[in-house]
């Protein structure tokens, strides 16, 4: 459903995005992780057509993306990073003309915005201005208004960021909803937890390359160990551990299983079962900003 | 067919419902053609309101164009509203002269009250001349709006082009005034804004032109409309190259 050959995005003599090479088939849930600069909303855009690829391949529902942006628009839907809806819209007005835009009919577009205003729990404030609302609710408009669009690919750029939980977990059941439609999802997020819980395949991206692909338990398998140790403040000393991870004064012990006594020494310390968020913290670590900044990421 | 209705669904959320949201924003439209018109008046008397009524009507057509800068700028960068757009089957023709259509839409009033004056002054701005002139123009300020909004890179650079263009617009070229006051009156052709007066001051009366003029005013606006219409459909920004 999406596949990219060795895509690449120049902008000068920095790359964004470099050598990303990855293929997801019908009904899959990518989650794109990374840090800030790491490359997810350019490949976002140049997968829904708005920004040129310097070089590679791409292609979606088997169209490509540079030769066929027209054909590649009419089965694919997205909310872009940090969008919001027009504010002197009410959700109904926003809906009905995203889907009027799309092409629809105004009666099926009214049975749409009617149903889709009801499952995001939007219906009854469905005649107030956008600008009135809530920064979950403005989110779960734009999120609801691709949700109806019934799209074969839905791209959703940090859907989440700012939410409250029980809006993100709104969007949560939106993503698993498309997933069973059999629409391919391709959700970037900073929230590693949101990606491990939805995602059928995570790709991590740094620096603007891929630095791994896999479904989330197969990441995590990768981190060493079984548990981990977090330790803040005076140094808890752990035995043997498999691997450690320092952030400032912050330590983490990669351990097959807790040790049953510990000198704390006044520490604070939480035991865990490894995660995905291990894994990245080990293979991508510190986040680093990209030194320049751009129209995306 | 689509482009048609997608104009049309934008200009019903960016004009109409804006404007009977915003009733604010119907009076700014009108604000700096209306206030042309009153010192016009006031020291021309009734033929001086004669042209700042077609001088304001111009004005008012090509700001639709020209407006629509700060609209699809913040639609662009301030709410990402067009890359939701992009990646749906909707065309940047359809969007922009939506957004100009929108902007139509706000200054209708404005249009209907100068339009009231001119017939009760005796200025018949209804002829064919006229009309073609005004719908080229829109097409023409439509197209160069729109692709120039594409290449702003800032939200406050959208607040300050399309006064710098309205300016260049309505007082580099010949709109309140006649042509024959440039160093050339063909010099008067080379802004749609100036090609599109020429035509309409000469159709309504108000200033007979030789008729080598007006020809060269129509062959300009039209080829400035096809020039704004190639750029709406194939240079404006829908896709970062």
């Amino acid at each position: 459903m999406i596949m990219c050959q060795d895509v690449g995005r120049r902008y000068g003599d920095f790359w964004a995005l470099r050598g990303v090479t990855f293929e997801v088939g019908r009904g899959v849930v990518l989650g794109v992780l990374g840090p800030n600069g790491a490359g997810k909303t350019t490949l976002v855009r140049i997968l829904t057509t708005e920004l040129m690829p310097s070089e590679g391949r791409a292609r979606v529902a088997g169209l490509d993306v540079v030769k066929e942006p027209e054909k590649v628009r009419k089965v694919i839907a997205a909310v872009p990073q940090e969008s919001r809806p027009i504010d002197f819209l009410t959700p109904y007005e926003f809906v009905l003309s995203y889907l009027l835009l799309r092409g629809l009919s105004l009666r099926e577009a009214k049975r749409r915005t009617r149903e889709v205003l009801q499952v995001f729990g939007l219906w009854e404030v469905r005649n107030r201005e956008v600008d009135t609302l809530s920064g979950g609710m403005k989110r779960r408009v734009l999120v609801a208004a691709v949700f109806a669009a019934e799209a074969e690919v839905v791209f959703l750029d940090e859907p989440t960021t700012g939410l409250d939980v029980y809006s993100r977990r709104l969007v949560w059941n939106a993503v698993s909803e498309l997933k069973k439609r059999g629409a391919t999802v391709v959700l970037t997020t900073h929230y590693v937890e949101e990606a491990a819980a939805l995602s059928d395949v995570v790709l991590v991206l740094n620096r603007g390359r891929v630095v791994d692909i896999a479904p989330p338990d197969k990441l995590v398998e990768k981190v060493p160990g079984r548990y981990v140790m977090e330790v803040y403040g005076a140094d808890g000393r752990v035995a043997e551990s498999k691997a450690v991870l320092e952030i400032g004064d912050r330590r983490l012990y990669y351990v097959e299983k807790p040790p049953e006594a510990l000198s704390l020494d006044g520490a604070k310390v939480v035991v865990r079962p490894k995660s995905l968020e291990d894994y990245i913290l080990l293979t991508v670590g510190a986040i680093e900003e990209a030194e320049e900044g751009h129209e995306d990421d | 067919m689509k482009t048609i209705r997608d104009a049309l669904v934008i200009a019903w959320i960016n004009g109409w419902i804006a404007a009977i949201r915003g009733w604010i924003w119907v009076i700014g439209s009108s604000v700096s053609p209306i206030s042309f018109l009153v010192i016009l008046a006031v020291y021309g008397g009734v033929e001086g309101l004669k042209w700042g009524l077609v001088g304001g009507f111009i004005w008012t057509i090509a700001s639709n164009g020209i407006g629509l800068i700060g609209d699809a700028t913040y639609y662009r960068l301030g709410i990402k509203y067009q890359s939701m757009l992009t990646a749906a089957p909707v065309s940047p023709a359809g969007y922009a002269l939506g957004l100009a259509l929108s902007a139509f839409v706000f200054a209708l009033p404005t249009l209907a009250v100068y339009l009231a004056v001119m017939l009760w002054l005796g200025v018949w701005i209804l002829t064919p001349e006229s009309l073609y002139a005004l719908v080229t123009l829109w097409l023409a300020s439509a197209g160069i709006g729109f692709t120039l909004a594409g290449f702003i890179k800032h939200m406050r650079y959208a607040w300050a082009l399309p006064q710098i263009l309205s300016a260049a617009f309505t007082v580099g070229a010949p709109v309140y005034y006649p042509a024959t006051h440039l160093p050339s009156p063909y010099l008067g052709v080379v802004l749609p804004t100036g090609a599109a007066a020429v035509i309409i001051h000469n159709s309504t009366g108000l200033m007979p032109y030789e008729p080598g003029l007006t020809a060269a005013a129509a062959v300009a606006l039209t080829l400035q409309s096809a020039l704004g219409l190639y750029f709406l459909f194939k240079l404006a920004r829908w896709r970062q190259p």
